[in-house]
């Protein structure tokens, strides 16, 4: 335990580990720090502030639990880095979400997905995932805040030093909340872990 | 039957999915003049000179989906007693306690052998395996480590791989009891060892060469080569089977 603390004391000192291509490298296993609250602000945004009611928690049912609340933990999750595309690997669901960062458009209709389709480019140091095209099943929080078909989720990856990932994540659904609104998540790096296979339905209670 | 009702269904899911997501070009595939890519140009090297199996496979045919030992008579599966009465109930109850009529995983080794596509990507350090099917993966280590001495039984079991020549070897132990290897209900146990050898031949052509040695659940190893095929200019689509489980309660078993 003391040593894994000095390891990560060293790589929060340590610089950003830069990819093939000069791009920050994002690779390794992410331990969320906490939840972020969405609560506050998606509460006051809400255009129906009954949209949140009997809506059922897909985890119960172990369906896949969505974007962004897979990044919000509390289980790890695992970033793989090739030029052309950035790999999710979460050990809830042992499920992964492909990001294409070669350049290709986010189509404008979508066959509604629960996680969405992703595609990523770089904004200087920053990661910048844009994912449409979801079912309005999913929860984007733990608390149950409700989404439309018509969110779109801009996720800012940055990595501040080795040891540390800070993920800025908007939501925006002109269908549920009057405007966009933005919270941010810190994650840190698991260099002594490895992610362990999760099935849900093994698990369900 | 339910594996041809499944791939008809899986079939309707990829007309219905979006176009413009599925259609888009895969980068450096190798074209004929008429510009389809082309699937017996030569097989891809990785910067260092070793084949590179990344790409969109997809198994051919449903043969060891349905039975593992199909390349066997059936009195040449070298059955350990107990396995053969276990594999003898599952036959009589109709498939009925398949973990995938619940959703549970495929394991390993019949991940490779259910029909819909799977993307397999190098890394430094890992080669990893995208499954269309549960949206699921499975991570194979490169980085020289060995396999673990006692690891906890998983569905996928964990898997190291090395290089040898043109041959992508994996071998996999910790696979849990509860795998069914194919929907004949073929038993695994936690003493298997499997061993996959990847032979890209081409770019559009592949062997899985895999040798399941089990001396729990049979007397001797047996050898299956799995013959998957390259899908180009498209990409996984999602797939959550707990979505719209409506077989679980029709199968009854006898």
């Amino acid at each position: 335990m003391r040593l894994g603390i000095t390891v990560l004391l060293a790589l929060s000192l340590a610089p950003v580990v830069l990819a093939q291509g000069r791009k920050p490298d994002l690779s390794g296993v992410w331990e969320p720090e906490g939840s972020p609250s969405m609560q506050s602000q998606a509460k006051a945004l809400l255009l129906d502030p009954k949209a949140a009611q009997g809506k059922p928690d897909p985890d119960a049912n172990c369906t896949l639990s969505g974007v962004p609340r897979l990044d919000l933990g509390p289980k790890p999750f695992k970033i793989l880095q090739s030029p052309d595309e950035v790999v999710f690997l979460y050990q809830a669901y042992t499920a992964f979400r492909q990001v294409f960062t070669d350049g290709r458009p986010l189509p404008g209709d979508l066959q509604p997905a629960w996680l969405g389709y992703s595609v990523g480019k770089w904004d200087g140091d920053t990661l910048v995932v844009d994912t449409a095209g979801f079912n309005d099943i999913t929860w984007l929080d733990n608390a149950g805040t409700p989404h439309s078909e018509s969110l779109h989720v801009t996720e800012r990856f940055h990595r501040r030093d080795a040891a540390h990932l800070d993920i800025q994540i908007t939501i925006d659904d002109p269908k549920t909340f009057r405007h966009s609104f933005t919270v941010t998540e810190h994650a840190r790096l698991a260099p002594s872990i490895e992610l362990t296979e999760f099935i849900c339905l093994e698990n369900r209670k | 039957m339910r594996n041809l009702r499944s791939a008809c269904a899986f079939l309707l899911f990829v007309a219905a999915a979006h176009a413009q997501w599925l259609n888009y070009p895969t980068k450096n595939a190798p074209r004929t003049k008429d510009g389809k890519p082309d699937m017996s140009a030569p097989a891809p090297r990785t910067t260092d000179g070793k084949l590179d199996i990344t790409g969109i496979w997809m198994p051919n045919g449903l043969k060891y989906l349905i039975s593992i030992a199909a390349d066997l008579k059936p009195d040449e599966v070298p059955f350990q007693p107990w396995a053969a009465a276990l594999y003898k109930e599952r036959r009589e109850n109709l498939g009925r306690d398949d973990p995938n009529n619940l959703c549970l995983p495929s394991g390993t080794p019949e991940k490779e052998a259910v029909t819909s596509p799977y993307k397999i990507m190098q890394f430094p350090g890992e080669t990893l395996i995208l499954y269309e099917s549960r949206t699921i993966y499975r991570q194979i280590f490169t980085d020289g480590r060995p396999l673990p001495k006692d690891p906890t039984p998983t569905w996928q079991g964990y898997s190291i791989g090395r290089w040898e020549g043109d041959d992508f070897v994996v071998e996999t132990i910790g696979i849990t009891s509860k795998v069914w290897m194919d929907t004949n209900g073929h038993p695994i146990t936690e003493a298997a060892h499997v061993t996959e050898r990847f032979r890209r031949h081409d770019y559009g052509h592949m062997d899985i060469q895999i040798t399941i040695d089990d001396p729990k659940a049979y007397t001797k190893p047996w050898t299956i080569t799995e013959s998957p095929r390259l899908l180009a200019d498209t990409e996984l689509l999602e797939s959550v089977c707990e979505e719209n489980n409506k077989d679980a309660h029709h199968i009854v078993g006898k």
